[in-house]
């Protein structure tokens, strides 16, 4: 069953600086939303708090009906233990491994036999089209191939929700057009609930089943593409969408 | 839980390497607090003044030569420049002390081979400019290799710019090059002179023939002399050397944040090479000149006179030094000792080292920083001071006979630990914070618990840094002097201590003998510490 993210009453500060006001958001089962805004605007501590690497001073984080942050319960499941998948903004793929091990890794971490651990990395490199760079280390990757590895590396333990933290940020304007048509293209064969961190406006359009606007550590519109566009809540979303 | 209970086991090991020692000499000091008036009295003062004028006089004349020579072959096309910093910055690798050795092999009065050559000459070492000179001639490498490695990363930029605004090579030399070099050559001056404060074997066995007393020589006279009196009066007197670190470390701070610039822009490309013209054949002449007569020669004498039956006698040769060696039964057990002694070392030191990073770096836990501070205050403390305190502090076991550790092999481990701890996590903590944390925090989202994370992520990926204080911390523990020869007893001889003995009174020929062996073992392991140096995730 694909799970949906529920986010209650989440609150964050770091000493006095208050990053996340109240963050409410249901994100239905298979959806792919994404959490747009400035830098600095809290977008990134949202996203890093569903996958259990920060964690916030108050509310409540469910994924269906399983509990993983309760305040007043103090449940806090540590991340492994959350079942996600998760892109980073730097990649983070493993220098020590090769392209295969990447990928390999989490089926390791659950006990998976090595032969069928690498039968399924292979059938994921070959969803984001890297089979045949297989056996390479990441330092002989181009910023492109090492997005595919990550997103391959983050699908392969079959995580019911995916989270990307500014995935394409690092890669150049061409780069980026082709990626979004691969990630468009993955979502339609690999259905899975979709958390999507972007300061880039087009990104989440093309992308997007729903957008959370976000601005000063709210959400100041959480809506389809479609209504943002046609009613934008405010004039911050009319700017930032460049709706004027 | 498994986290917190690791942790606590870190700071009772650094607290008990460390402070327990600390606290215990400076509550016996304090619980005696005549025994301070030993600080200024007539003989210590008589001592300090030697320490001083001597490694004052020493970088006066190293420094001008090492600049020198590391511009030379490092910045000017003179003939087989790579070879010539080869040979000069070997001494680097060897111990002090053994350098000592073949000074006096080469210029000792009446059997040193000078003295035997050219007997008008009357050559003579053991005086006050003697030490000097060997002091100078030993030390010099310690400079010469940090002045080399910066002249390497020297950004070319800088010096081109200044070219392409109309300044000739030497004008750039003078106005840009040199100026920049300032806060490194500083630095290096100040390890120097640390190294000379600190120095044990060198003055032991050129300044107490020549009736020249320096604070360490001083020290282990009197904890040779006599009791727990003699170690906590060797302690007093260990504080002068505290003083006079602390204060150069001050210093050496201070520079470091008067200069924030950075001459290292990235490894993007070799410094450039001056061409000399009509000067190259004289600089060659001067480098030969001198790597000889640093290098070489002391070398050389030391290798010949290990095989002469009479010093400084080239008419006869022998293996009798050898074999004399060879028939010592403190020859095999200070070979075990040293060589069982070197691998625990630098086993706990990085291992607690790259505990010691880790916390810092990726967790929260209370008192982490505090707790790398600890660790890091062996680097800045003589060895002789953390020696005395080992030994007041686990030696007597309190009055219990049974614990009381003095003579045995784990009080060496200790002091060791507490000395070459500060460098295994000073080198550690930049490596682990290196790793980026979202190489962590990935692992984790593909359901690693943190003990899978630390095995599989972090420490691969560090492990040429740990491989590197590995070595770098076993290669000098295997010949140390300095601690050791406050701290062996009866059967826990060293290599160091025994080389030292040897030299000392039983026989110079054979420490020539057992100081050929122990070049020719770090000629051997020589890449494998190069190696360690040159570190990094490629």
């Amino acid at each position: 069953m694909v799970e949906g993210v529920f986010l209650k009453g989440i609150k964050k500060s770091y000493g006095v600086v208050r990053v996340i006001e109240k963050l409410d958001l249901a994100i239905e089962g298979k959806s792919f939303v994404s959490l747009l805004g400035p830098s600095g605007c809290g977008k990134t501590t949202a996203l890093r708090m569903i996958a259990g690497l920060e964690t916030p001073n108050d509310g409540t984080i469910l994924f269906g009906d399983r509990v993983v942050f309760d305040q007043n319960t103090h449940q806090n499941i540590p991340p492994e233990k959350r079942s996600l998948g998760m892109v980073f903004q730097s990649y983070a793929i493993w220098p020590h491994m090769t392209v295969l091990e990447n990928v390999a890794f989490g089926l390791r971490c659950q006990g998976v036999s090595k032969k069928e651990r690498h039968e399924k990395a292979m059938a994921w490199l070959e969803t984001v089209r890297m089979k045949d760079l297989f056996d390479r280390k990441p330092n002989q990757l181009s910023g492109g191939q090492q997005q595919r590895v990550a997103l391959a590396r983050a699908l392969a333990s079959r995580p019911r929700i995916l989270l990307m933290d500014e995935p394409l940020s690092n890669l150049d304007a061409n780069l980026r057009y082709e990626m979004v048509s691969e990630l468009l293209r993955i979502k339609e064969t690999v259905p899975v609930t979709t958390i999507y961190v972007t300061h880039d406006h087009q990104e989440a359009t093309r992308l997007s089943d729903r957008i959370a606007l976000m601005n000063h550590g709210k959400v100041e519109q959480y809506d389809t593409v479609k209504n943002i566009a046609e009613r934008p809540a405010s004039d911050f979303v009319k700017h930032f969408m460049r709706l004027v | 839980m498994l986290l917190k209970s690791f942790y606590s086991l870190v700071v009772v090991l650094v607290s008990g390497l460390v402070l327990v020692p600390l606290v215990t000499a400076a509550y016996h000091v304090a619980a005696q607090p005549q025994m301070l008036a030993l600080l200024v009295d007539k003989d210590v003062i008589a001592a300090l003044v030697n320490t001083l004028t001597i490694a004052s006089a020493a970088l006066l004349v190293s420094m001008p030569v090492a600049v020198i020579l590391s511009w030379s072959v490092v910045r000017t096309n003179i003939l087989g420049r790579s070879l010539f910093r080869n040979v000069l910055v070997f001494p680097y690798y060897v111990p002090c002390f053994l350098l000592a050795v073949s000074w006096i092999t080469l210029a000792a009065p009446r059997v040193g081979i000078l003295s035997r050559l050219f007997p008008t000459w009357r050559v003579d070492l053991y005086n006050w400019w003697g030490l000097v000179g060997v002091f100078s001639a030993a030390y010099l490498p310690l400079i010469l290799s940090g002045l080399c490695n910066a002249f390497d990363d020297f950004d070319p930029s800088l010096e081109e710019a200044a070219r392409i605004a109309g300044a000739g090579p030497m004008t750039v030399l003078w106005r840009i090059t040199l100026p920049l070099m300032i806060p490194v050559i500083a630095t290096s001056g100040i390890l120097f002179f640390l190294a000379i404060l600190s120095a044990f074997g060198l003055p032991a066995v050129i300044g107490t023939p020549a009736r020249i007393g320096v604070l360490t020589t001083k020290i282990y006279e009197m904890v040779r002399l006599g009791g727990v009196d003699g170690v906590v009066h060797g302690f007093v007197l260990a504080l002068w050397l505290l003083v006079l670190t602390a204060g150069l470390l001050f210093v050496g701070e201070r520079i470091q944040r008067n200069n924030r610039y950075r001459l290292v822009v990235g490894k993007v490309s070799r410094a450039s090479v001056i061409t000399l013209g009509v000067w190259r054949g004289p600089l060659t002449v001067t480098v030969l000149l001198a790597t000889c007569v640093l290098v070489v020669l002391p070398l050389s004498a030391l290798v010949a006179s290990s095989f002469l039956v009479v010093a400084g006698d080239f008419s006869r040769f022998t293996l009798r030094n050898y074999l004399y060696l060879w028939a010592m039964p403190e020859l095999t057990r200070a070979f075990l000792n040293s060589f069982v002694l070197c691998l625990v070392t630098a086993a706990v030191c990085s291992a607690v080292g790259f505990a010691i990073g880790y916390f810092r770096d990726r967790t929260q836990l209370p008192g982490r920083q505090t707790l790398f501070l600890i660790a890091t205050l062996g680097y800045s403390l003589p060895g002789t001071l953390i020696a005395l305190a080992v030994i007041v502090s686990y030696g007597t076991g309190w009055g219990i006979e049974s614990i009381a550790l003095y003579g045995s092999v784990v009080l060496l481990v200790f002091a060791y630990a507490a000395k070459y701890m500060a460098l295994s996590a000073q080198s550690l903590l930049p490596a682990i914070a290196n790793v980026d944390h979202s190489l962590d925090d990935a692992a984790r989202l593909c359901g690693a618990t943190w003990p899978r994370v630390l095995a599989q992520i972090v420490v691969p990926l560090v492990r040429s840094s740990v491989i590197s204080v590995f070595v770098l911390t076993a290669v000098p523990v295997f010949t140390e002097l300095t601690m050791s020869a406050l701290l062996v007893g009866p059967g826990t001889e060293t290599v160091g201590t025994l080389l030292f003995q040897l030299q000392d009174y039983a026989n110079p020929l054979s420490a020539c003998a057992l100081s050929t062996i122990l070049i020719a073992l770090l000629a051997v392991c020589l890449p494998l510490v190069q190696r360690a140096q040159g570190r990094g995730w490629a």
